[in-house]
């Protein structure tokens, strides 16, 4: 008996995720930082054309992945940085604000900043999982919709953290109404990290900072989230914003089926 | 639990900044209250809009006068300053003029240039933090005085020395210079 239910342990300890769950929605713990991840259904990506007639295209995700749910908190990410005395980036460089004082109150809850791609790739490989593409992320964000944003084509204040609403800094991840698919603050809260090219990534998403809607030097009103959301591919390099890190940017992370 | 050291200023360095200008010891642009409460700062809006995280008002040309070396707000007619810790923007382009003016306090005000040091583009006060912010995507953070908080910005905003007086702001045209 004792070695039967041991069989049955090892069995069920050693299944791939796979046979965990297929539709969207299960979901599935990472033992190694407690990050619960949602299921991503295989489908496709329709992808915006693009001023110069490019783009238009489908991208077929032939199966599916698993995804974060919320974006790796300052609590998981001190729990990584104590398990291995990493320093970050910004840290190394003596930057001003770091992830544990970004110049606005957080607690472990909130979304972990002022972390560089090459942090965020270190904190991933301890987790066992990895960073994910701009098309897995945009395939994610999308939840199968097809307006602008995955609720409709407007601001709604109760899925997004943006500058109107919490404007002196970020939120406590899953604190507003996830995707159709499970995930939280896929828009807004803060921007997330994904790989555009070989060794080029970019932040997608927008965050607490972005405004729902402004005007420019000239009067111009801006859309909403600027580019951060559009269904269509960063070139390769991408054009990255002024700083390897800010107080708005940070990640999530994807697992793989091989 | 991480700490959470505040970034504001506190109101003793708001009044002792005051202070400071009064006895002509300012090391800021912030001005002191010399005379008594103008009445718009009751009249929140009077139908014009105030100042967000995000959006700034324009000023009506009616409540400027322009003098050679400087410009005088009569706040009566300015309710989107009448609150304290709303701001509004001062143009005139004809005049080269871009300024945002906050209310920082009740009586304290500043002025400082409206455009961001990094790329030129817009700044917004985010009153919770007592900080101007670029509206771009970099977001650059700007403090009362005008030195850069957060970057990329490098360059200091220009600030503009602001005195109060029986109702109205006058704030002059020249920055102060910064030591």
């Amino acid at each position: 008996m004792t070695k039967a239910v041991a069989l049955v342990l090892l069995i069920g300890l050693g299944a791939p995720l796979a046979a965990r769950g297929q539709a969207a929605g299960d979901t599935w713990q990472n033992p190694q930082d407690g990050m619960v991840f949602v299921r991503v259904p295989a489908g496709a990506l329709l992808l915006e054309t693009a001023s110069d007639d490019t783009g238009g295209h489908t991208i077929t995700f032939a199966q599916g992945f698993w995804m974060g749910r919320t974006e790796v908190t300052v609590g998981q990410f001190r729990r990584f940085a104590a398990a291995t005395g990493y320093s970050t980036e910004a840290e190394r460089a003596g930057n001003r604000f770091t992830w544990q004082d970004p110049d606005f109150p957080q607690t472990d809850e909130h979304p972990v900043v002022y972390v560089s791609v090459e942090d965020a790739r270190r904190y991933a490989a301890w987790a066992g999982v990895e960073l994910p593409t701009e098309a897995e992320w945009l395939h994610a964000a999308g939840a199968g919709t097809t307006s602008r944003f995955h609720w409709g084509d407007e601001i709604d204040d109760r899925y997004v953290w943006h500058r109107g609403n919490a404007g002196d800094g970020s939120r406590p991840v899953a604190t507003r109404r996830p995707n159709p698919w499970g995930l939280h603050d896929m828009v807004g809260n803060v921007s997330e990290w994904v790989t555009v090219c070989e060794g080029g990534q970019a932040p997608r998403g927008g965050s607490w900072t972005r405004c729902p809607r402004y005007r420019h030097l000239h009067g111009g009103v801006v859309e909403p989230f600027n580019n951060e959301l559009a269904r269509r591919l960063s070139p390769c390099p991408p054009v990255l914003p002024g700083y390897p890190w800010d107080d708005d940017r940070g990640f999530r992370c994807i697992r793989r089926e091989r | 639990m991480s700490s959470t050291r505040s970034p504001f200023p506190s109101r003793r360095d708001i009044l002792r900044a005051a202070v400071a200008i009064a006895t002509g010891a300012g090391l800021c642009p912030l001005g002191n209250a010399l005379g008594g409460v103008p009445s718009a700062r009751d009249r929140v809006s009077g139908g014009r809009s105030l100042s967000t995280n995000c959006d700034t008002p324009d000023l009506d040309r009616d409540c400027l006068t322009f003098h050679e070396e400087r410009v005088v707000v009569d706040l009566a007619k300015a309710p989107e300053l009448a609150v304290a810790g709303n701001a509004a923007n001062l143009i005139d382009r004809r005049r080269s003029v871009e300024l945002i003016v906050v209310h920082v306090e009740e009586g304290i005000y500043c002025a400082l240039s409206r455009f961001c040091t990094h790329a030129g583009r817009t700044l917004a006060y985010i009153r919770s933090r007592k900080l101007l912010q670029c509206t771009n995507f970099n977001h650059s953070c700007f403090e009362l005085d005008g030195n850069v908080r957060k970057g990329p910005a490098e360059v200091p905003l220009a600030s503009h020395r602001v005195r109060v007086r029986d109702g109205l702001l006058e704030i002059d045209l020249k920055p102060e210079a910064r030591p």
